[in-house]
């Protein structure tokens, strides 16, 4: 197999678990466990309540497209890729609970605005998967 | 609540050589290649400072704006310039929408007594540099062995392609075309009018007049983002001198007042860190966060303004603003630049010398630096009849920053 040659996702502390949690198949938000608010991507500090303490839980996988773009002039790793599109997910959970991914599994063209999609993931190496969003 | 109005003028301005691209990512050779962005700043900062009959020895202050890069920083300039004593510093992280806001920082120190004489500048070198300086999150592994793996907010961007500023807004602007039926008819009116401003200014790296096919047949970056819808990639420096209106009476030039200033934005703000999936409505340009505080401290409205100098970074950022600083309601910014209503002769012109899109990539410097001119009457073939007030903006997709001038 040739050699993956994209950048790949180095995890620091705050956001191991999501990655963990990709290579399990399962994906993972960090909620504040003091007033619920789902919050991505990973920080220290529930911005509603500004509470310090957040587990990572488990949500639906399944949420919509808020907006997307189809990229025709990529830089060089993923020159080999286009069209290719990228999309803003907006997950089931919460309204402004947002997560980018490309979308795959339809033609660019067939992507469009509320779209429903669910999560899956493409596994890279032994530690990295990738999570990405096809049609539901 | 204070107030600026009326109490710091800009007394001088400059510019340096300045060379680069026709096409955003252009990497042609640019005349400056060899010419550091250093030099590039001190030759904007001593013009400017020429222009204002001063002496380096008497700048105490000094302020940029940088992002991603730490271009010509501010140490470097005033251990270049000989400035003898420091009494404002600041190297401002903010993207698109710093440099204007430094300029305010600077305004607020002189009347505040920090400091009398400031310089603002940004130079840049895009054109040789390119976009990812410092930091090529899209780069393949092979190409650039140090950055295979990305970390913070960029291991939720580069690993799925998505690893361009335009990238981001084409995704915000996507929203505005579907939420208001927005066109590429629109964007390509704000190519176009810029393109036409070019050509009246030596200065513009970009003056080849283009058609609305020309745009409309200009290749997809990222649909709907094309080509031409995308700032200029180039090698150059702006710099501003600000004084008090009180030392201004003894200086070269007439001075130009700072009768209102005002930055910021709303929820989630920020360059980068703002995450923009987590952005707000794509029309809420920061502006329209702020525009309120900006006219009230100037004591006029977006109908007094004779010009208005709009950080183009993209064509559409400049639609989002008008609508943001309420030259037309939420939503009605793509109709507003139709009709020649942002030509030079029309209602409002629109960055009379050709803005990002056109003149060059400055962290709309250059912008403060034409609004000037314009407020002084010098602006030869593409002079605004009698102006008088007119506005300058700095711009993020989630912050931003304004000044309101008058002569
Ligand atoms: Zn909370």
């Amino acid at each position: 197999m040739e050699q993956y040659d994209k950048p790949l996702p180095l995890p620091s502390a705050e956001t191991r678990e999501f990655w963990e949690g990709c290579k399990r198949g399962e994906l993972l938000m960090q909620q504040c466990a003091d007033c619920g608010t789902y919050r991505f991507f990973p920080r220290p500090m529930c911005h509603v309540c500004n509470s310090f303490s957040a587990e990572w839980s488990k949500v639906s996988g399944r949420g919509k497209v808020f907006s997307w773009v189809v990229v025709h002039q990529a830089s060089p790793a993923f020159a080999g890729d286009v069209p290719y599109v990228v999309a803003s997910v907006q997950l089931s959970e919460q309204d402004d609970l947002r997560i980018f991914g490309n979308v795959e599994g339809c033609s660019p063209k067939d992507v469009e605005l509320n779209m429903p999609v669910e999560v899956f993931f493409d596994e890279i190496t032994e530690d990295i998967s990738l999570p990405k969003w096809k049609p539901a | 609540m204070g107030s600026l109005k009326d109490k710091v003028v800009i007394a001088g301005i400059g510019h340096s050589a300045t060379d680069g691209g026709s096409k955003f990512d252009s990497k042609q050779e640019s005349k400056l290649k060899g010419v550091s962005d250093v030099q590039l700043a001190l030759q904007a900062c001593k013009m400017a400072i020429d222009d204002a009959g001063l002496a380096s020895q008497d700048v105490d202050g000094i302020g940029c704006a940088h992002a991603l890069d730490s271009a010509a920083p501010s140490h470097q300039i005033a251990l270049g310039l000989g400035v003898p004593e420091i009494s404002f510093q600041v190297d401002n992280y903010a993207g698109g929408a710093g440099s204007i806001a430094v300029v305010q920082m600077a305004a607020a120190a002189i009347e505040a007594g920090l400091a009398r004489n400031i310089v603002c500048y940004r130079a840049m070198k895009t054109s040789t540099a390119g976009r990812l300086t410092g930091h090529p999150r899209g780069a393949s592994i092979s190409q650039f062995p140090d950055y295979q793996s990305v970390t913070g907010e960029a291991e939720f961007m580069a690993p799925f392609g998505l690893d361009s500023v335009r990238m981001e807004n084409a995704m915000r602007w996507k929203r505005h075309m579907i939420k208001y039926g927005t066109s590429s008819e629109h964007t390509g009116a704000v190519a176009i009018t810029h393109r036409e401003h070019a050509a009246f200014n030596d200065r513009a790296l970009a003056r080849q007049p283009i058609t609305m096919e020309d745009y409309l047949n200009s290749p997809m970056v990222v649909d709907p983002v094309r080509e031409l819808d995308i700032c200029l990639a180039s090698d150059g420096g702006y710099a501003v001198v600000l004084t008090s209106a009180e030392s201004a009476r003894d200086l070269k030039q007439s001075p130009v007042y700072i009768m209102g200033a005002a930055m910021g934005g709303g929820p989630l703000p920020g360059y980068a860190s703002g995450f923009p999936a987590q952005a707000p409505e794509p029309a809420e340009a920061a502006a329209k966060y702020f525009s309120k505080r900006l006219y009230n401290m100037a004591d006029v409205g977006p109908n007094d303004m004779d010009f208005a100098q709009i950080y183009d970074c993209f064509t559409f950022a400049v639609i989002y603003q008008l609508e943001g600083y309420g030259f037309c309601k939420e939503g009605e910014g793509g109709p507003f630049v139709e009709d020649g209503r942002i030509a030079l002769g029309g209602e409002l012109p629109v960055n009379t010398h050709g803005g990002q899109l056109s003149e060059g990539y400055f962290w709309s410097m250059n912008h403060l630096y034409e609004a000037v001119q314009q407020l002084r009457g010098h602006a030869g073939a593409r002079q605004v009849k009698d102006a008088e007030i007119g506005l300058v903006t700095g711009h993020t997709a989630q912050v931003g920053s304004a000044l309101i001038l008058r002569r």
